[in-house]
């Protein structure tokens, strides 16, 4: 598939980072498998990719759906899903569930609420607690698609909590979470924002003197690698890493606004929180910062802001309460008996409940914004998954995972498929190779696989 | 009885509910000075009395739905009673003749008597009704230094039954602390006004089954809240309190005067415009319902019997 | 005023560092003298020891605005968000040798600069730090700008800019002032280059042989500059110390005493101290709103009373080491400490008249010590309840420097059940967790010391009983034996770790890294430096910055090294 070389394509250089101001053939190199890159110029819809995260997991027995394949029956954790679209269908016709996918151990540490996450998201064992041995898979993905746009990744958290995050560059450098509504709103839609329906573009001659004050400090940092250590040579590449998204960023500011017929700027949200108040995480408060950010999100991704993002709505050690109680969702899931008659501890399960009744609102907002054909879900993969899957002893086996999106048609949506044990890693390799990576295989040990799910992948 | 709205009221209440954001007010840091034994402030400079800082204050209203509040129909005690006095010791009025002829209310228990003769204004003006203008304005005014109250308890040896105990209530010009849940906190630290005029006469009283009677006693409640810089004036004044963990809840009852309802109320909103609505002709024949303080002179009956209820948490006291 | 007494102190330090000691050429590796300063012996400067590995240090948040401040102006407005620290083994000063800077990282830092050069060069503020005026203020001057580049520059990378730095930048400030037809406008953008330059985002800490002994290395004196300042301003060097780095007049024994001497003696040294206890004591939590309360459950813990219980440590704890010397063991017990009314009320004592006063909690009362004040005990506590597990955890890592073991593999947590209600207090539901062999290991290290405070509420508020019971905060620590808090805190004083561990942390605050093998030996004699002049805060400073492990390194830090 050839497209026709825009004024972007002049300016926005090649993947691996040069040549930025020539015209350049239209190379494959802009284009991944799909011809999907390029958004501009009337091309097709950029397909997007994001994780989803809640904390402490679901009850296996209820969260599972009883029957595979297309049109699964929906279990009783994930009757959020029934709710109906105003584009047609259901939720849960968009949504694909995994269960049964095992998070590996080989004898490793199952360190608590962090084996799961670094696993699930890097295929390697945890070294350390909360330490990921590799970049997780948002980065990769990142990596790949995230020079196109203005952001690389949005990693924004409902928790209130910036360090909470499992966005990870490398064991030791972590992404960190934007949590204010009024701050992403800044960011994203503050002056430079490219309104595409504010009249005819400007450039800002100040995103072009910016450049030139970036190549001043690239200077700085080859200067300073012949006089540190390996270690520090290292800090220093990602630093370099950072500068550059920076400059692509300020390149693609200098291409103008994105031709997405789906793109305005969203409404300011306004100002967070009252004085003398903080981000608490009760579970309305949360459910509140979690729709500003995700409406801010959808915006984001209509006007091609960004193509990668992380969204949390609550942490591994989930501080979810309900207003008036004196303890939290994770203590609960530790400290809460099991009720002989139901079967299941009712307070901890109420948070189930409401992290997969957040999940739905997350997916139904992503299916209001049309796009195309159809609606922007269509144009997502979004991963959801969590820390374990029974949290009253940190269970890592079948940990949940769910697929929302058609990723521009590469996959099929609203398919249960059982794990039988198989690696929690097959997901991850799906979810890699869907986004047009060129990966045939990912994990170590028991981790370690080349099956991806099929039964999704178109 | 026109709906009216009061503009003064809404211009000044309006005011009020900016200024009572319940913030306390920030003085600038001093300086850290040398750590002393007991150092310039200690556990000896509170009064010994039990302190308490008023946390609600307002006008007594009947236990009903807000939301069917506002019909002027609905609003009445009906079978719940007033829990108030019998301030003048008769059913009906003054000595006879009958000098200031009324109805009584019944007490929750059914016993007549019950004095609450400003009702009958009250639940003509919207603004006074519960959770309007002013009821708001007064209870925001309690918690932020526009009006705060303290009160002190004397001579208690036993907080369910004591059969001698003395009731003092004091303006202050300190602002109570306000938590995250819009309340006031206890253990806080006040000081009583510094201006004796404001300083209520002591009242002797006693606890029964944890329920503290005492009275009378005449108080000077300072306020300043915008445009009216003044003190409600009440004398003969009578309260019950249910005494809790740290807490005092109930209700205080005594006469105020046409006068100073007039200073406070009548006077400013008909001098202050705009004040469409409000009728300074029509103030002041509902003052003509005044059940008491009968003035042999003039022939007039010159105050109102009120009950406020009021809510108090622990606080310490100082001079 | 809270500085150190100056003139007893450079008497005294002289005192032990000239005496009785031949000069530098006299000095040898074999009699423990360290690099080029004279010394007493190994009783004095310490054992011969190799510091650590060094790596560049990124600016904590804290630090890049002091250090704006410092350098631009108090006036200007930093954005408070940029990267956020990171925390490793216990300290922000530790993870700031590991981080780097990502890309959402990057872009807050070139916005906050964007900013900082803008106000730090407008017309109100520029005369500060311009001292020429530009030929013609609507285009390039060459001359002028050099000037401030070159100026500024020192201060920003805390070293003389190379001239290709300087002409890099002069080259920024006359296209983008020629571009934009305002001169002031193209010097900000030379400034936003300084600002964003990882020679000022990191500290750059250098190391070159001994000219004493070429086997060993030591930092350059613009390094040891770098770290003095940053260890007790918790900011930049200022140009006097940078003159005596750069003048090769810093790493004698008497300029580098009197340097010391002179920073611990500044106002700006509260700053410092204020800087180590609030990372240590993780107070940064209490800054970025991570401490939260219920609302319904403790409506007191408003965010002024989570400013003021911070404020009140440090003001104790600055109070007690700096403007009274006292013995640092006794911050575990001493009654006297600050107040403000929000903290008074929740203490539940009177406390009247406006702000910040002093206060001492009463003889027969039960608060004495750090580990009685609402600051510590909101921290060390969930949002709707106390929790000895977190407090005990607290002791032991923070104050002991003990470890505890992570969780063990596949813990199966089912085994702890909540007895419907009938477990009434925190020590009988924690019974549970120690009469499985599995738990017990590590929670008898943890839940005792905690259960000590369980009269204090997950926001440090007295209470005798819990659910009507009363609340029994007896217990053991290492072998000494307490009633109540009170007791805990003087068992805590008594306890032999105590000093090393206070020791050891300010040790790896100070270069950045956790010790390794070579620096353990220092840590003992600082230790005992600090037990000799009887726990004195002034005493433990002095000598660290002194000794070897501050002033050389076994090298640049490799990458197999910083994975260990």
């Amino acid at each position: 598939m050839k497209k026709r070389i825009s004024r972007r394509t002049v300016l926005r250089g090649a993947v691996a980072g040069g040549a930025v101001g020539m015209g350049l053939p239209l190379l494959d190199c802009f284009l991944n498998e799909n011809g999907t890159a390029l958004a501009q110029g009337g091309g097709p819809i950029p397909v997007r990719f994001g994780t989803w995260f809640w904390g402490c997991g679901m009850n296996p027995a209820r969260w599972a759906p009883p029957t595979e394949g297309l049109g699964y029956e929906l279990s009783e954790e994930l009757q959020s899903l029934d709710r109906p679209l105003e584009s047609g269908g259901k939720i849960r016709d968009h949504v694909s569930v995994f269960s049964g996918f095992d998070v590996k151990l080989d004898g490793n540490p199952n360190y608590p609420h962090g084996s799961g996450p670094a696993s699930n998201l890097t295929g390697l064992f945890a070294p350390a607690d909360g330490v990921f041995a590799a970049p997780s898979i948002d980065v990769l993905i990142a990596r790949e698609i995230g020079g196109f746009t203005r952001f690389r990744s949005l990693q924004l958290s409902a928790t209130g909590d910036r360090n909470q995050t499992y966005s990870r560059e490398s064991e030791s450098i972590r992404n960190a979470s934007e949590i204010s509504p009024m701050e992403v709103y800044a960011r994203i839609f503050g002056p430079d924002f490219a309104d595409p329906t504010a009249g005819p573009f400007m450039p800002n001659p100040r995103w072009t003197l910016r450049k030139s004050v970036l190549s001043a400090v690239k200077d700085d940092r080859d200067k300073l690698m012949s006089r540190v250590g390996t270690h520090d040579k290292q800090r220093l590449d990602q630093y370099f890493t950072s500068v550059r998204q920076l400059e692509q960023m300020l390149d693609v500011l200098l291409s103008g606004p994105p031709d997405l017929p789906s793109c305005r700027r969203a409404d300011d949200p306004g100002p967070d929180i009252l004085e003398g108040e903080v981000f608490q995480n009760d579970v309305d408060s949360v459910n509140q910062r979690h729709g500003a950010l995700a409406d801010l999100l959808t915006f984001a991704l209509a006007c091609d802001q960004t193509r990668v993002f992380n969204m949390m709505f609550s942490w591994g050690i989930s501080g979810l309460y309900v207003p008036g109680s004196n303890t939290t969702h994770h203590q609960l899931t530790h400290d809460e008996s099991i009720d002989t008659e139901l079967g299941y501890q009712p307070q901890a399960t109420q948070f189930v409940m409401v992290s997969m009744s957040a999940w739905a609102d997350f997916v139904e907002k992503l299916a209001s914004i049309p796009e195309g054909d159809g609606t922007m879900l269509d144009n997502c993969l979004v991963f959801a998954n969590s820390d374990l899957s029974y949290a009253k002893p940190h269970d890592v086996r079948g940990l949940p995972m769910m697929i929302a999106g058609s990723a521009g048609g590469r996959i099929t949506p609203g398919i249960h498929v059982k794990g039988n044990t198989d690696p929690c890693t097959r997901v991850g390799l799906t979810v890699q190779q869907a986004m047009g990576l060129p990966i045939d295989a990912w994990g170590v040990n028991s981790l370690r696989t080349s099956l991806p799910v099929s039964e999704i992948l178109v | 009885m026109k709906n009216n709205s009061l503009n003064w009221v809404l211009a000044v209440a309006l005011g009020f509910a900016a200024a009572a954001c319940g913030s306390t007010s920030e003085v600038a840091e001093g300086t850290g000075g040398t750590g002393g034994a007991g150092g310039t402030r200690g556990p000896g400079d509170a009064r010994e009395a039990m302190g308490f800082v008023i946390g609600d204050f307002g006008f007594l209203y009947p236990d009903m739905d807000l939301e069917t509040y506002p019909n002027m129909e609905n609003t009445d005690f009906g079978e719940e009673g007033v829990r108030g006095f019998d301030l003048d010791s008769q059913i009906g009025g003054g000595p006879e003749p009958v000098a200031c002829p009324h109805d009584d209310f019944d007490a929750p228990d059914g016993t007549p008597g019950i004095d609450y003769g400003l009702w009958s204004f009250i639940r003509q003006y919207e603004p006074m009704r519960q959770n309007q203008l002013i009821d708001s304005v007064i209870s925001s005014a309690v918690k932020n230094g526009e009006m705060s109250i303290v009160m002190e308890l004397g001579g208690v040896d036993d907080l369910v039954n004591d059969d001698e105990v003395t009731v003092q209530i004091f303006s202050t010009q300190d602002s109570p602390l306000v938590g995250t849940d819009g309340k006031v906190l206890p253990n806080g630290t006040l000081a009583v006004h510094p201006d004796t005029a404001y300083h209520g006469t002591i009242a002797t009283g006693e606890i029964k089954d944890g329920v503290l009677v005492a009275g009378p006693f005449d108080v000077g409640l300072k306020f300043n809240i915008q445009i009216v810089d003044s003190a409600m004036q009440l004398t003969d004044t009578w309260i019950r309190l249910a005494l809790g963990d740290g807490t005092a809840s109930g209700i205080l009852s005594g006469y105020w005067s046409v006068a100073q309802i007039d200073e406070i109320i009548g006077y400013p909103t008909a001098h202050n415009g705009p004040a469409a609505g409000f009728d300074y002709d029509e103030f002041w024949t509902a003052m003509e319902a005044a059940d008491a303080g009968y003035d042999e002179a003039s022939g007039e009956c010159t105050s109102f019997t009120t009950v406020f209820r009021l809510d108090a948490v622990t606080a310490f006291l100082t001079d | 005023m809270t500085h150190y007494r100056r003139g007893s102190r450079i008497a005294a330090l002289l005192s032990r560092f000239l005496s009785g000691c031949a000069v530098v050429a006299g000095c040898t590796v074999a009699v423990g003298c360290g690099s080029d300063i004279s010394g007493d012996g190994p009783e004095v400067r310490g054992p011969a020891v190799e510091g650590g590995p060094v790596a560049l240090r990124r600016l904590t948040s804290q630090q890049y605005t002091q250090s704006i401040h410092d350098v631009l102006g108090e006036d200007i407005i930093v954005a408070s968000r940029v990267e956020p620290d990171a925390r490793l083994e216990g300290l922000l000063g530790v993870g700031a040798s590991f981080v780097s800077v990502t890309p959402s990282g990057f872009e807050k830092y070139e916005a906050a600069a964007t900013a900082i050069a803008e106000q730090a060069l407008s017309s109100e503020l520029r005369g500060a730090i311009l001292s020429c005026e530009p030929s013609s203020a609507s285009g390039a001057d060459d001359v002028c700008a050099s000037e401030f580049i070159a100026t500024i520059g020192r201060r920003l990378f805390r070293r003389t800019l190379t001239e290709d730095e300087v002409a890099m930048r002069v080259a920024i400030a006359a296209s983008s002032g020629s571009e934009l037809g305002d001169f002031y406008a193209g010097l900000e953008l030379a400034l936003t280059s300084l600002l964003v330059s990882p020679n000022f985002l990191f500290r750059v800490e250098e190391i070159e042989p001994d000219p004493a002994d070429a086997s060993r290395l030591r930092l350059t004196s613009t390094s040891v500059a770098t770290r003095l300042s940053y260890l007790i301003w918790n900011s930049t060097p200022d140009d006097e110390l940078l003159d005596a780095a750069e003048s090769g007049e810093l790493l004698g024994a008497t300029n580098l005493t009197a340097q010391a001497v002179r920073l611990l003696d500044s106002p700006k040294a509260e700053a410092g101290i204020r800087a180590f206890f609030s990372d240590l004591l993780t107070f940064r939590r209490i800054d970025d709103g991570l401490v939260r309360k219920s609302p319904t459950e403790f409506p007191a813990f408003t965010l002024t009373l989570a400013g003021d219980a911070k404020e009140q440590t440090l003001r104790t704890i600055v109070d007690h080491l700096v403007t009274n010397e006292l013995d640092l063991r006794e911050l575990y017990t001493t009654r006297n400490t600050f107040l403000t009314p929000s903290l008074g009320s929740v203490y539940a004592v009177p406390f009247g008249g406006g702000q910040w006063g002093p206060y001492e909690f009463a003889a027969d009362g039960p608060r004495a010590g750090l580990l009685s004040h609402v600051s510590l005990m909101a921290i060390t506590a969930h949002p709707g309840r106390s929790s000895a597990t977190l407090r005990g955890k607290f002791v032991r890592e923070v104050l002991l420097c003990q470890t505890i073991p992570d969780p063990p593999a596949n813990v199966d947590f089912s085994i702890v059940e909540d007895t419907d209600g009938e477990l009434r207090t925190a020590r009988e539901r924690l019974g549970e967790h120690v009469t499985n062999d599995a738990c017990a290991g590590c929670h008898e290290l943890m839940d005792p010391i905690g259960l000590a405070f369980e009269n204090f509420d997950a926001i440090g508020a007295y209470r005798a009983q819990e659910n009507g019971v009363e609340i029994d905060a007896s217990g053991n620590l290492d072998g000494q034996a307490y009633d109540d808090a009170i007791g805990m805190g003087q068992a805590l004083r008594d306890h032999e770790s105590l000093g090393p561990c206070i020791t050891r942390n300010l040790y790896r605050y100070a270069v950045g890294h956790n010790p390794v093998s070579s620096e353990q030996d220092l840590l003992v004699f600082l230790n005992d430096q600090l037990a000799a002049s009887g726990y004195r805060w002034g005493s433990l400073i002095e000598a660290l910055v002194l000794s070897e492990g501050f002033l050389t390194a076994s090298g640049q830090r490799e990458a197999e090294e910083a994975a260990q």
